[in-house]
């Protein structure tokens, strides 16, 4: 024990001490809003900074993606929608969200688990749509959901898709000139699932180092102290410093689960437009489960909120308190833009911490 | 009786007004006050030294669990009197009623207003009311002027803070901004949470009892994170507070968490924060802890030597800077 925390006091102090400057993104929101709570973005020195990156699926989840919802809730009143909680304050145009629409009377419920979702089809008569928005973490338990729904082939059940894959976003990432990023906090959760080696190939086309990190304190500080080493010998190497919950081939049966549902395609993000390859169609064979497909709607050309700065901070291009909504206009009771609405949103974790200096 | 509804004429000063005066505030807040003389001004009593404080409430929902607008609006300028060593002796009560608002839960509301007065031996002075077209207010908001007897509760040490110091908050925080939260913003959650809207004349009498007590305040809007700040903003010395002493309800951490906003700036409306000399720390947190309202209190902090001027927290991990609150929190808490 004593060991261990000499062992951290020493990464702590090696960062501390750490003389480049270096730009450090967090890819994952609960990253970010791990790195304010424990106090290590406070102890950093002045030249290590933060980028917070694009890895919070309800941030670059599309305003188009909750215009369709709505347009599939009015045109289609028998349906139920199933949801995790963050989508129902997200802002479609016009600002108008589930929140408005559920207090219309429209059938719309929070789950804490797709195969929740599956459960409500069982029980209703109605069709049941389940929001399907999320990275590799979440698309393993709404595969196995899915799974449920086809073995107990219960027909009603629906997913609208929005997935996202990480490793396009950072393709995406770095191939824009203007990325100033000298390495990766990389998602331990998601990470688990898709596990170390496909981050291997983009990083060393682009001479990157990342650091697959867990989320508690002593992961932030191993894991940074870690990235900031590799940096400074211009390595750019991927490390493993979550061993402990990701293999370097992650979890196959998981990967095979997604696999057999689901193919890449190409996806639209906020902020970053279409990206090849980065997310997900249902394999030919389920495409009747595809709520694009059975409650077909036309969604008029969306609007983000004008002057709302999400599609920049997802890419970690502006830092939120640098939006003029910031705390203003846009705070988590009365979002304007999703990165104010998760839970895993940058502007949500500015917020909460109270930071308009950094 | 009268009507069921505040009409205009309610405010008007004739017929309506006295029938609003006759049965509604003068058995409630009159017994034995100079209120029931109905006179334009009342002649008061005051010694030599008083400390005079006024707050105005907008709180929505007008009931909460814990408490009402009303008995927020008594505690709210008893606490402020209390916080500054006063003892609170006299107030004065304003309100401006939308019209169409409810006779029972205005009459709910005064008779909770007497009850919260009479329980810090406060007396209601002086009144007034208003009735504003329906649409231009939103049902009743309520201001309270209030007349202390400074140094009635005790007195505050006389050393000037230093480091060392302790910081002693009196009860867990956010129970009142949560439980407004949960009850105006359609959570969907059933917490079981209530305001801690309350007096705090008896744990200032306590503390200061004990002797060693060097300032203190009730960390209302913006709560303990601001209050804080106000403190330490340009003073020689910082504080550190210690994340893990401190008392936040699991249900307040919940709700904060949903809403994204930090328990140390979330309004408090019965607790006090103060700063003590280091040796009587204990005892204070010892004696106050007898009361029924002060039962979770705890040392939270210190003052430090570093970073002076600023506020931090000491997480399991390193130390994070408690900024001043930059814009709007949360509106209407209070």
């Amino acid at each position: 024990m004593e060991r261990t925390y000499e062992y951290l006091e020493r990464l702590k102090k090696y960062i501390i001490s750490y003389d480049k400057p270096a730009q450090i993104m967090e890819v994952c929101g609960t990253h970010t809003f791990q790195f304010f709570a424990t106090g290590i973005r406070d102890m950093l020195p002045p030249h290590i900074k933060l980028l917070s990156g694009p890895g919070c699926p309800v941030c670059v989840t599309p305003t188009s993606y909750i215009d369709r919802v709505i347009k599939m809730l009015e045109k289609y009143p028998d349906i139920i929608i199933t949801t995790f909680g963050d989508m129902l304050k997200v802002p479609g145009t016009n600002r108008k969200s589930l929140v408005h629409m559920k207090s219309e009377g429209k059938d719309i419920r929070v789950v804490y688990a797709p195969e929740d979702a599956v459960k409500i089809a069982e029980e209703e008569k109605r069709p049941v749509v389940f929001l399907s928005v999320g990275f590799e973490t979440t698309i393993a338990p709404i595969a196995a959901a899915l799974d449920l729904a086809e073995q107990a082939s219960i027909d009603k059940f629906y997913l609208l898709l929005s997935h996202k894959l990480i490793i396009p976003a950072l393709k995406a990432l770095l191939s824009d000139p203007e990325a100033e990023i000298d390495g990766f906090i990389l998602p331990g959760h998601v990470s688990a699932i898709i596990g170390k080696r496909p981050y291997e190939p983009v990083l060393r086309k682009y001479g990157k180092p990342g650091v697959i990190t867990g989320f508690e304190g002593h992961h932030l500080i191993i894991g940074t102290a870690t990235l900031l080493k590799l940096i400074k010998e211009g390595k750019s190497e991927v490390i493993n410093a979550y061993p402990e919950v990701v293999r370097d081939k992650g979890n196959r049966q998981a990967l095979s689960l997604i696999n057999k549902y689901f193919i890449p395609t190409d996806e639209e993000w906020r902020g970053f437009g279409l990206i090849p390859q980065s997310g997900h169609a249902l394999r030919e064979e389920y495409r009747h489960r595809d709520a694009k497909r059975a409650f077909p709607v036309e969604v008029p050309e969306s609007q983000d909120p004008p002057g709302c700065l999400c599609p920049e901070v997802v890419k970690g291009k502006k830092r939120p308190p640098e939006c003029p909504h910031f705390g203003k206009g846009c705070t988590p009771l009365h979002p304007l833009g999703p990165c104010m609405v998760s839970s895993e949103g940058a502007c949500a974790a500015y917020y909460k911490y109270r930071r308009e200096d950094i | 009786m009268i009507e069921d509804k505040i009409l205009l004429g309610h405010g008007a000063g004739g017929i309506l007004t006295h029938k609003l005066i006759n049965e509604i505030f003068l058995p409630a807040f009159g017994g034995g006050s100079p209120l029931e003389d109905l006179d334009d001004a009342t002649l008061i009593n005051v010694p030599s030294s008083a400390l005079v404080s006024t707050d105005t409430f907008t709180v929505s929902p007008l009931f909460f669990p814990g408490g009402n607008i009303g008995t927020l609006a008594i505690y709210g300028t008893v606490n402020d009197i209390a916080v500054s060593t006063g003892k609170p002796l006299y107030l004065t009560v304003g309100m401006v009623i939308e019209e169409g608002f409810p006779i029972k839960e205005l009459k709910r509301i005064v008779e909770s207003m007497k009850k919260a007065a009479d329980s810090v031996g406060v007396k209601i002075v002086a009144g007034d009311t208003k009735v504003v077209e329906k649409g231009k207010g939103d049902g009743i908001y309520i201001n309270t002027t209030g007349i202390g007897a400074y140094g009635g509760l005790g007195t505050f040490s006389e050393e000037p803070i230093k480091p060392g110091d302790k910081v002693i908050i009196s009860g867990t925080i956010g129970d009142h901004a949560a439980t407004i939260l949960i009850n105006r913003e359609n959570l969907g959650i059933d917490a079981n949470i209530e305001s801690d809207c309350g007096s705090v004349v008896n744990i200032v009498k306590t503390a200061l009892s004990v002797g060693g007590v060097k300032w203190m305040r009730d960390p209302t809007r913006g709560g303990v994170g601001t209050t804080l700040n106000e403190l330490i903003m340009g003073k020689p010395f910082g504080a550190l507070l210690y994340e893990e002493t401190l008392p936040i309800k699991d249900a307040v951490r919940g709700i904060a968490g949903l809403l994204g906003i930090d328990p140390l700036y979330m309004a408090n409306e019965g607790r006090v924060l103060m700063v003590v000399e280091k040796d009587k720390a204990e005892e204070i947190v010892n004696a106050i802890r007898k009361l029924p309202e002060a039962g979770d209190s705890t040392i939270i902090g210190e003052i430090t030597e570093s970073t002076p001027g600023k506020v931090k927290i000491k997480t399991q991990w390193a130390e994070r800077f408690v900024p001043m609150l930059p814009g709007e929190q949360l509106p209407r808490i209070c």
